[in-house]
């Protein structure tokens, strides 16, 4: 029998998140891997199936997380490989900031076995909801808080600014838990480029269980080094400045119009032969 | 499944549960030692998980590892695309 696997997601808090069809793969699977963000919900998981293996074990601070995942997909991929029916559960969702799950999934599909992914909610639609950001509205940018710092990126600063990972700002080694202020310092004044100092900026988690309360901490974006910041919390930075209109696009846009509506109240015409 | 987890998936799944007074009365029910009914009224996560002997230790939560600018693939064109809104 042919081996499958299925990323899923359970969502940021236990119960309240996870979809019917994400329980149902993980009720029925042979084996369920798991990455959890707390005791409470891999314990929950542990209760979902009578074969569920947790990957904490693999996570080591000073390992090079590259090292760690890669451990963690062929894992995985053996059981796939042996014919299993296997389950990976990620809180969250499972193709979020999650490369574990992209990485399996690609590795299965090389080598011609089933693989795919429900999605779950995220940390990401969970800030929309406690935050009350449409990222409609005026943009929002997301990104990873390092690879923020290494590349040189182009910041709209009417947009939200999301920065992910904050703790670990500026780790090259990929191997630590977080980082000291010396790297947040350099975070904040690569932001200071282009925000004011005293640009209110939030710190953010979503909640985990029904009793923990979500993080929507306000300071100044000065605060930053100073602030008590863990893995999962996430850096929201709102616009600064309004938007600029491009009149380039504005007016080729209305020449389009104006032909248009040429086109619509024009006489009609026939053709007489 | 413990007391407890079931307990927070209650209340993490029922909307009825949405004031303190409906969760005092459910608590009432719940099959609960007094140290857990107590933390979970204080909102205390760290003695919650004291009252479950063999919860797991997560010791980091799943986090990304940023790609270099060298193992990015570039799309240079776009065959399908799809809208979702």
């Amino acid at each position: 029998m042919s081996g499958s696997l299925v990323c899923v997601g359970t969502g940021m808090t236990l119960g309240a998140h996870i979809s019917p069809i994400s329980q149902s793969h993980i009720e029925q699977a042979g084996v369920v891997f798991s990455l959890m963000a707390n005791g409470f919900a891999q314990k929950w998981l542990e209760g979902m199936n009578t074969d569920v293996r947790c990957l904490q074990r693999f996570y080591e601070e000073g390992k090079n997380r590259n090292i760690t995942y890669n451990e963690m997909v062929d894992t995985i991929l053996t059981e796939v490989r042996d014919g299993k029916k296997v389950v990976a559960a990620f809180y969250g969702h499972p193709g979020v900031f999650a490369c574990v799950s992209h990485r399996a999934i690609k590795k299965a599909k090389a080598e011609e076995l089933p693989a795919t992914m429900e999605p779950g909610i995220s940390a990401e639609d969970c800030l929309y909801a406690d935050l009350g950001i449409d990222p409609g509205k005026t943009g929002c940018m997301h990104y990873e808080t390092s690879q923020f710092m290494f590349y040189k990126r182009n910041i709209d600063t009417s947009a939200h600014l999301i920065l992910w990972q904050v703790a670990l700002a500026g780790d090259k080694s990929l191997g630590k838990f977080s980082t000291g202020k010396a790297y947040r310092q350099v975070l904040v004044d690569l932001l200071l480029e282009h925000y004011p100092r005293d640009h209110e900026v939030i710190l953010y988690q979503a909640k985990g269980i029904a009793i923990d309360a979500m993080r929507d901490e306000k300071i100044l974006l000065t605060e930053l080094v100073d602030a008590e910041l863990f893995m999962h919390t996430t850096l929201v930075l709102p616009p600064c400045s309004t938007m600029q209109p491009n009149e380039a696009v504005l007016a080729k846009l209305v020449a389009i119009d104006k032909k248009e509506e040429r086109i619509k109240n024009g006489p009609e015409l026939s053709l007489v032969l | 499944m413990s007391n407890v987890i079931e307990v927070l998936v209650k209340m993490a799944s029922d909307s009825s549960l949405n004031n303190d007074n409906a969760v005092s009365k459910m608590l009432v029910i719940a099959d609960l030692t007094e140290y857990q009914l107590s933390a979970i009224s204080s909102k205390n996560t760290a003695h919650l998980a004291e009252t479950i002997y063999d919860l797991p230790m997560i010791k980091c939560v799943p986090l990304m590892v940023p790609e270099e600018s060298n193992e990015i693939e570039i799309v240079t064109c776009i065959k399908t695309f799809a809208t979702n809104f």
